[in-house]
Order: structure tokens, then sequence, then C-alpha cells
């Protein structure tokens, strides 16, 4: 079986070369999230044909476009990733992690290993109290569960059009739950935290 | 970005810490199905659920709405891009050799008149032909070869199986390890070797589908030396496809994972 089956792949006919029609498919895309990153054209092009040259020279046997396309995007990011270091432009997580982590900033997060709130005074556990904790977890209970969600996303920084994307629904959407969840948190938080905004 | 000093923002980012405290991260195939609308109602809401805990997961996710962008925003009307010459030098670069090149739309005849060459202009054009159509014909060679030559193996005993993990981030991937069953009663002896070395009270082993559902799971495997472990994996305990196999480490009920081996069950 050819590791690049058109048929498997949902790309053309039997007896196509699968290696043109997946670098037809997917060259202008790969270099389009190349630029998008800030990375110049002629960077871009280089760097798309870096990875189609290891998605070509693996061994890997593809049984159907899902995998494939998580196979392309994956090489891509990795290569991506490689370039942005390189160019000494990539950027740290956001600075909320270097309190989740003392100690560890900027170190990529491991969520199956996240570590205990601990009773040590570190940077955390000074700052954030576990009645603040607490009065936080049930004044998101509180919400209904898309309204909960927003509220969450929103407080780890993203914008409304980023929220909208990983929730699959509208700005509008998003914004509405936010206002709601505002007042409605306000009094349930602000005795805990201040004046609350996000 | 909104400001991450807020008071609420750190007890979120704390919070957020609790609750995933045994969570694994999502699959890339698993947000782009997401992404795609593919996943069933049922599940959709445990992984907006995931996503909206866990900065990680939703920053790929952002990343595969990135990558797939294109498609919502492709207008028809445009014409598609020539992506042959990228495609020739691809091939170029695939066999090692210089770029090919499109073929050249002059025709040699209707060059205009010029001066009749230097005899030593001669030999040099001469000698470049023939050291490119020498290159041409080794690449065309190895080219073939390559197509032609089954890829190499792995010499193994029949039944052993050392896997190649994943690690525990999201890089490139390494392909699936095949493994064959030769009769029913048959098993295969699995070898996985962590990349640390572990320190867990005990050890276990989950296999999830390319679903990413949980199909088979051990809980008592024992640490061999040098620091590896053995699994027995009886035929018919999964049926043929991939599958991701994740070793991991337990200690007073809280699990490390410890490498993340894919593996394919053949027929």
């Amino acid at each position: 079986m050819p590791k690049f089956d058109p048929v498997l792949l949902e790309l053309g006919e039997e007896g196509e070369d699968g290696e043109r029609l997946v670098f037809y498919k997917y060259k202008t895309r790969i270099q389009r999230f190349f630029e998008k990153k800030g990375i110049s054209p002629e960077e871009a092009q280089d760097l798309t044909q870096e990875t189609f040259l290891r998605v070509f020279r693996s061994e890997a046997r593809l049984e159907n476009r899902e995998e494939m396309e998580a196979w392309l995007f994956e090489i891509a990011r990795n290569v991506r990733a490689n370039a942005l270091r390189a160019q000494g432009t990539l950027k740290r997580a956001a600075p909320v992690i270097s309190l989740d982590e003392p100690g560890l900033k900027g170190e990529s997060r491991d969520a199956s290993n996240p570590g205990p709130l601990s009773d040590e005074p570190d940077a955390l556990a000074s700052a954030i109290t576990r009645e603040q904790l607490r009065a936080l977890q049930e004044a998101l209970a509180e919400l209904p569960e898309q309204m909960r969600q927003c509220v969450r996303l929103r407080l780890t920084g993203l914008k409304y059009k980023e929220i909208a994307q990983i929730m699959r629904i509208s700005i509008e959407t998003v914004k509405s739950h936010l206002f709601q969840a505002k007042k409605r948190l306000r009094s349930m938080l602000e005795p805990h935290f201040g004046p609350i905004d996000f | 970005m909104i400001s991450s000093r807020n008071p609420v923002h750190e007890a979120m980012a704390a919070l957020a810490r609790e609750e995933l405290r045994s969570a694994e991260h999502l699959s890339t195939t698993r947000l782009m199905a997401y992404h795609r609308g593919e996943i069933p109602p049922t599940e959709t809401t445990a992984i907006t659920e995931h996503l909206s805990l866990c900065k990680e997961c939703s920053s790929l996710m952002l990343e595969v709405a990135e990558f797939f962008a294109d498609d919502e925003e492709e207008d028809e009307d445009t014409a598609p891009p020539d992506l042959e010459p990228a495609w020739q030098e691809l091939r170029g670069a695939m066999s090692g050799t210089e770029p090919r090149r499109p073929p050249s739309p002059i025709p040699v005849p209707s060059l205009p008149p010029a001066a009749p060459p230097q005899r030593s202009l001669v030999r040099s054009l001469a000698f470049a032909y023939g050291v490119a159509a020498t290159c041409a014909a080794v690449s065309i060679g190895l080219f073939v070869f390559r197509e032609t030559t089954p890829p190499l193996r792995p010499q193994v005993n029949p039944g052993l199986y050392d896997l190649t993990s994943s690690g525990l981030d999201r890089s490139e991937a390494p392909p699936a390890t095949p493994i064959r069953f030769r009769t029913p009663d048959d098993s295969a002896l699995l070898i996985l070797n962590p990349d640390g070395a572990p320190d867990s009270a005990r050890y276990g082993v989950r296999i999830h589908g390319a679903n990413g559902a949980v199909v088979w799971q051990s809980e008592d495997l024992v640490l061999q030396t040098p620091g590896g472990f053995h699994l027995s994996l009886p035929a018919g305990a999964l049926p043929p496809g991939r599958y991701s196999l994740k070793l991991y480490g337990i200690t007073q009920g809280r699990e490390t994972p410890l490498g993340t081996y894919p593996i394919a069950i053949e027929k």
C-alpha cells in the first residue's frame, strides 16, 4: 500500500501520485500557517518545504484523512516552533503560568501533574487564599454551563474572538454571557477580591 | 489580552490547576474533530469543559482553528496558485539533487543569432551538460530504487516489540509500531522504555482507541532492570486498528504520565 494512498486519504483516484496530491492540497494552508505568526513569505516558503520533506521522508503509514491532517499540523507546528525559537521570538506562556509553577517560569504546563495548592508560603499561596478559591469556585458553580466556560476562558486572558473560536459560538454570545456573568458574580466575588473586571 | 495580575485571574489559574489534577490533555486529532463539529454532543460538553480549564489545550485549539481558518475564508473566485514549480523543487530536494525546474519555454532555434562561441565555452557547456546528465541519471536511479525497495523493518524476534515513546509533549509523533499476531493464541511482548527514571510506587498502562476511549487497562506492571517495563498483550485483546498506549506511575493514588506509545494492531 502506498504511504499516501489517494483513496484512503480522500484526495483522489487510485493510481494517482498521493504525495503530489497532499502537497497540492495543503501547501498553501501550511505556508499561511507560518505567515500568520509574522514569518516572512520567503522563510515561510522554506519552512513549508521543510515540513513536506519531513512528512514525505517519514515511514509513517496513514490510514485516513483526519490522521494525516493531524500529523501535518503537528509537524508544521513543530517546524514553526523551532523557527521562532531560533529567531528568539518564541513567546513565553502567559504570566499566569509563572504563578502556577513557581520556579518553572515559562515552561510548558503539564495538566496531569499540576501539583497541589500548597500551604507553604509560595508566590501563589501568598497571593490567593483558600477562602478566595472557594468563593470563586462557588460563584462559578452558580452560573449556567456555557456562561461559566466563557468566564473561565476570559479569566485565562483570552479575547472574545478566541473564546468564540474555542467554544464554537458567536462573539455576540460570548459578550452576552460575560456581561450577564459580571452582573451575577459582582456581589459574590467583590467582597473577596475587590472590584472585578474581565 | 486582559491583565493577568488581577487576583480573580490568579485564583482562576489556581482553581484550574486543582480541577485538572488528574486530567489528560486532549489529542490533536480529537481537537480537530471537535473543531469540525464531528464529536457527538454527549462528548462535546466534556471537551468544552476541559478547554475552559486547560490553557495548553485551549492554546492548541486556537492553533487548530487557525490552521483550518482558510477553509472558512476560501474565496472560490480566486484562481488557485500554480504549485507545480514548488512541487518540482520539493521533489528535487527529496531526491537530494538540485531543484528540477520546469522545462524552459524558450525553444533553442528561436534564440537570436549570436557570435560563434569560443572553443573553451563550448567545452565548458559540454562538460556542464555531461555533469547534469550524470546527476539526473543517478538521481532517477536512486528514486526508482527508493520507490521499488520495500522499507526496512527492524529485525526482531517474532512477538517481541520494542516500542518508541512519542514523549509527553505534542512534538512530532513517531509512527505507530505495527503488531501482528500469528495465531489466535499468540501474544506480543511489548517493551516500554520511558524517557526518565521511573520512581513511582506502582505502574499501570492504558490503551486508548482512535476515539480516545480506554479499551484496555492494566495496573500491575513490574519495573524491570534497567528501568523498562514488559507488557504481554494477548491476541484478541484488541481488534485491528491504531491505538495509543499510555504508561503511568501511581504514587499515593496520583498518576504521573511516563510515556505514550502509538501502536497499530494488524490483521
